[in-house]
């Protein structure tokens, strides 16, 4: 399988989000490097088909992001977003299995299974509003595994995690990442390092550097100052 | 799966903090409003009442009330004391229609069917005003021959009041369609929930009319719980007499020989329907401004325009469409306007019109609202 960008270009009024991209992904997980402004948000939510690019085109094996089958097998984690505030952390999973068209018996187990794998176990029956920010942040990593999608797109999925947790998933995104497309957007460079398969490095709306990034080849933070800094 | 959805999108509605609160205030002020109307009636003794029943409200009764009778200030009052007290219900009904016809006439020089002679000059005259063809006025005399006259009493208070209160529940349906599904689209922007949604399989498509249906079903449910606030107080206080009575016990003006069970019937069906109309407007504001405030502000921009524009009769088109809007029928003069709508040859009067009316607008508004859903983008 594999996820092709073909000079996607996005301009907000006289900025241009993203420019000119294009790349293929393929099994394995993508890190996303850039710091803050340099349209990695925009990248994944047109990725995602959210977000339509003023020019180019997202396709995966022929198929357009537009399409519902392509929404079948994606799995997003957007950077922020609001859960309801009525609904508990299990009603929760259980609004968007159903909204992922999962039939009702698998979305109880598939709900049941990661409640216990992001350890919300005790708080899966407490409204929302109760949990913490670390809380909120893996039901949202829980939700996204939903419908055990073939693309997965995460911004920033470790922000708010305490140091054990970004460990342990770490650990799943590698696990996940050895046979579907995982693209993950982090400024935590070491969330990355041991992880990744690819790079794509992003500043100002381009792709400043992609290709394989190898867990031994040395400190993944010097090589990405070190290419921002090759750009300068 | 579809259905899960549908039961979580009540779920987001009905357990909503602000919804419960401006449904339970939109009840209580309801409550209050008929309990007012019942402190403030003249009390009656049941006895009364039913000796009154079926009495003719002509020139004798009017002659057996004078002595009690006064004209002060271009009004007629009436001493309720002693053997008057009794005339007390009949006196309300010819309140109402010295109210309907012309504040200024004085009771106390009424003699025999003079009352109902004020009241034909009164409906002539209006059928002029409003500019209606002679076919029109053909149509509306040949209905006024079938009103029997002298208007009989029968005892009609519960029925009566509830017919008079759906001017207020026609506000607070609109109200209540502006506070509770406002958010519907928008909210899911606002909270940034749209990431979500709109890259999910049944997000693009399935959901909009999901999301529709539960809307629907939040503004229905409401139109009902509010309806019965009024309904309760009433009924229980006043009973069910009086629903087969002549119409103009209530509506003296009105010229439909029908009677007050078959308007409230009518009333509550438009009523319902403005609850269906509300709901598709809302929402579609909802999902074109993707601002719940904007949506509030464009429906109470509405109400105001509702309360105060008026078209003059020289946009004759103009002003029969503006008429057929809910409020337009639902409150209490909505039955002095006597303007025809004609549609495939046929003739058609204001409430049966106005379904044919608000189901176009409804469904204009699911369709352009399905399309500006579709185009939902994020982040720009």
């Amino acid at each position: 399988m594999e996820l092709t960008a073909d000079r996607i270009t996005r301009q907000y009024k006289n900025k241009i989000a993203v420019d000119r991209m294009s790349f293929t992904l393929t099994k394995g997980v993508t890190g996303l490097l850039g710091a803050n402004g340099a349209g990695k948000t925009t990248l994944m939510r047109i990725l995602c088909g959210i977000l339509v690019p003023d020019s180019g085109t997202v396709t995966c094996d022929g198929m357009g992001v537009e399409t519902e089958e392509y929404r079948e097998m994606l799995g997003y984690l957007p950077q922020e977003f609001g859960y309801y505030p009525e609904f508990s952390g299990r009603d929760f999973l259980l609004y968007m299995s159903a909204v992922k068209g999962l039939q009702k018996t698998v979305a109880l187990k598939k709900t049941g299974e990661l409640i216990e794998l992001v350890g919300l176990k005790d708080a899966a029956r407490k409204k929302v509003r109760t949990y913490s920010g670390g809380m909120k942040q893996r039901l949202g990593i829980a939700q996204a595994l939903l419908n055990d999608p073939q693309i997965l797109i995460m911004d920033e999925p470790t922000a708010g995690l305490d140091p054990q947790e970004r460990i342990r998933f770490r650990n799943l995104i590698a696990d996940i990442g050895k046979d579907r497309i995982v693209l993950l957007s982090t400024h935590i460079v070491s969330d990355l390092e041991h992880i990744a398969d690819r790079l794509m490095i992003m500043k100002e709306g381009r792709l400043l550097w992609q290709g394989e990034w190898n867990a031994g080849a040395g400190d993944l933070e010097e090589f990405y100052i070190s290419k921002i800094s090759d750009n300068q | 799966m579809l259905r899960t959805i549908y039961r979580f999108e009540l779920k987001k509605l009905f357990c909503s903090r602000v919804n419960i609160i401006a449904l339970a205030g939109s009840v209580l002020m309801l409550i209050l409003l008929a309990d007012s109307s019942i402190a403030e009636a003249r009390p009656v003794s049941r006895e009364a009442a039913e000796e009154l029943n079926g009495r003719e409200i002509d020139g004798q009764l009017i002659d057996e009330l004078k002595p009690a009778l006064k004209y002060v200030n271009g009004t007629t009052v009436m001493e309720i004391t002693g053997e008057y007290e009794k005339y007390v219900p009949v006196m309300d009904v010819l309140d109402v229609m010295i109210t309907s016809i012309d504040e200024d006439i004085d009771l106390t020089e009424i003699r025999e069917n003079g009352l109902y002679e004020r009241r034909e000059q009164e409906l002539v005259q209006r059928l002029e005003i409003q500019g209606l063809t002679e076919k029109d006025k053909e149509f509306w005399m040949k209905r006024e021959t079938m009103v029997q006259k002298p208007f009989v009493y029968r005892c009609h208070r519960g029925p009566g009041n509830l017919l008079r209160a759906f001017q207020a529940l026609g506000f607070f349906i609109l109200l209540l369609s502006a506070v509770g599904l406002s958010g519907s689209y928008a909210r899911e922007s606002a909270d940034s929930m749209n990431q979500l949604l709109l890259c999910s399989r049944y997000g693009k498509k399935e959901l909009y009319y999901i999301k529709l249906a539960a809307g629907f079903t939040w503004s229905i449910t409401a139109a009902l719980i509010v309806f019965l606030s009024v309904m309760i107080p009433y009924f229980s206080i006043y009973g069910l007499e009086g629903t087969g009575e002549m119409l103009q016990l209530v509506k003296p003006m009105s010229m439909l020989p029908c009677t007050i069970g078959h308007m409230l019937v009518v009333y509550f069906g438009i009523y319902l329907l403005a609850a269906v109309l509300f709901a598709a407007v809302t929402m579609l504001l909802s999902v074109i401004t993707q601002n719940q405030l904007a949506t509030i502000c464009g429906l109470m921009g509405y109400l105001l325009i509702d309360l105060f524009v008026e078209f003059p009769d020289r946009y004759s088109l103009l002003q029969k469409i503006w008429l057929l809007r809910p409020n337009a029928i639902l409150m209490n003069s909505g039955f002095s306007n006597y303007r025809l709508i004609y549609l495939a040859g046929r003739l058609f009067l204001n409430y049966q019109a106005a379904p044919v009316l608000y189901a176009i607008i409804v469904i204009a508004a699911l369709l352009i609202g399905q399309r500006k859903y579709k185009r939902l983008q994020v982040g720009n």
